[in-house]
């Protein structure tokens, strides 16, 4: 049973680590709390595996855990951090073959970052699982806001991401 | 820029980074924290906890011997009082944990819930924790036979302690505990609006 939960998770983390990763470089700004946010998010998955119905999609369930961990994170990040048993298991390198991609989007990535970071904490994390291409049903379920409420902000944060890309 | 020009944008924050686990690592990281987490949580009550059983069994002691009826008041008021705090801390221990599988307005929620909980907790220390001990303390001590003079400095203190442990209190709630719930307050309004 242990066996199994450790390789159902292995794979999970596998499959789903570049997402994960997206989310702690959203939440934390330097690298070492990227990794502690990476992890911390991981434990929590392997903490809540066993509860797991597939009642949602894997993804969606991970969009979950991770969100709530982060908005956690971002609330306590004042007070205290995290202790982590430091294990080099996340590594995170400069992707070579995409240099060239990232010097001519950095400009844009770093405006859009700009942007997001005008927006309230609320109003982030939905922007992110907009980002993400979440359907407004997914994002609703996991905001715990119904689908017309979600439609009516990612309509409002549109326009003021629209609006600050243009000045 | 338009919509799927965003998302684009934003698929590339991560393919100009590539990360790299080490599951097997990942794995073992995880089952330290865990243990470690653990460890620090059984340590803290058991700490608290045992503390409470030793001044329980001290008290009852103490007012098996003690002629006075000052004194056995002090000492019954103690041992009712420790039986009072060890099950408040099991019943906190117990609602501790916040399920994070939940949807984040739910999760914020209960979080909110929590702290308010601890707030109230923290609120009203005085009456379920300083007062009783000191009041039962102070009857102990004041109906041995120490000198008068011994009495009023040992009085006082027990009351300086006791003002010392409410002034700790009083800042730990708003220090760390009202802006951490009116962090909460504005998500969750903020998420809601």
């Amino acid at each position: 049973m242990h066996q199994d939960m450790e390789t159902a998770f292995g794979r999970l983390i596998k499959e789903n680590k570049d997402r994960i990763f997206r989310i702690c470089l959203f939440y934390a700004k330097d690298e070492e709390d990227q990794k502690d946010l990476f992890q911390e998010i991981s434990l929590n998955i392997w903490r809540s595996l066993p509860k797991f119905r597939y009642e949602s999609k894997i993804e969606t369930w991970i969009y979950r855990i991770a969100l709530n961990v982060c908005l956690q994170y971002k609330l306590s990040a004042k007070r205290s951090h995290v202790d982590w048993v430091k294990i080099e298991s996340v590594n995170v390198a400069d992707n070579v073959e995409n240099i060239q991609d990232k010097l001519e989007n950095s400009e844009l990535l770093r405006r859009l970052n700009y942007c997001i970071s005008k927006l309230n904490e609320a109003d982030r994390s939905i922007t992110l699982l907009f980002l993400e291409d979440l359907s407004y049903r997914e994002i609703a379920g996991i905001s715990g806001l119904s689908e017309n409420h979600v439609a009516v902000k990612i309509t409002r944060i549109k326009k003021r991401l629209t609006d600050c890309f243009s000045t | 820029m338009d919509e799927n020009e965003l998302k684009l944008l934003w698929s590339l924050s991560s393919t100009t980074q590539s990360v790299t686990i080490d599951e097997g690592q990942l794995l073992q990281s995880i089952s330290k924290q865990v243990a470690m987490m653990e460890r620090k949580v059984r340590k803290r009550d058991f700490r608290e906890i045992s503390v409470a059983v030793v001044m329980m069994f001290f008290f009852s002691w103490v007012l098996l011997r003690i002629p006075a009826v000052i004194g056995k008041v002090g000492a019954t008021i103690i041992v009712l009082n420790c039986m009072v705090v060890i099950y408040k801390l099991l019943r906190a221990r117990v609602k501790i944990t916040t399920d994070n599988t939940q949807n984040a307005l739910t999760y914020l929620d209960s979080s909110l819930k929590g702290i308010q909980k601890q707030i109230k907790l923290l609120n009203t220390v005085l009456w379920w924790y300083i007062l009783p001990f000191g009041i039962g303390v102070l009857c102990v001590y004041c109906s041995s036979g120490h000198s008068p003079q011994n009495k009023v400095i040992y009085s006082l203190a027990v009351v300086m302690i006791c003002s010392f442990t409410y002034y700790l209190n009083r800042r730990a709630v708003t220090r760390n505990l009202r802006p951490l719930e009116e962090q909460l307050k504005k998500l969750i309004k903020d998420l809601t609006i």
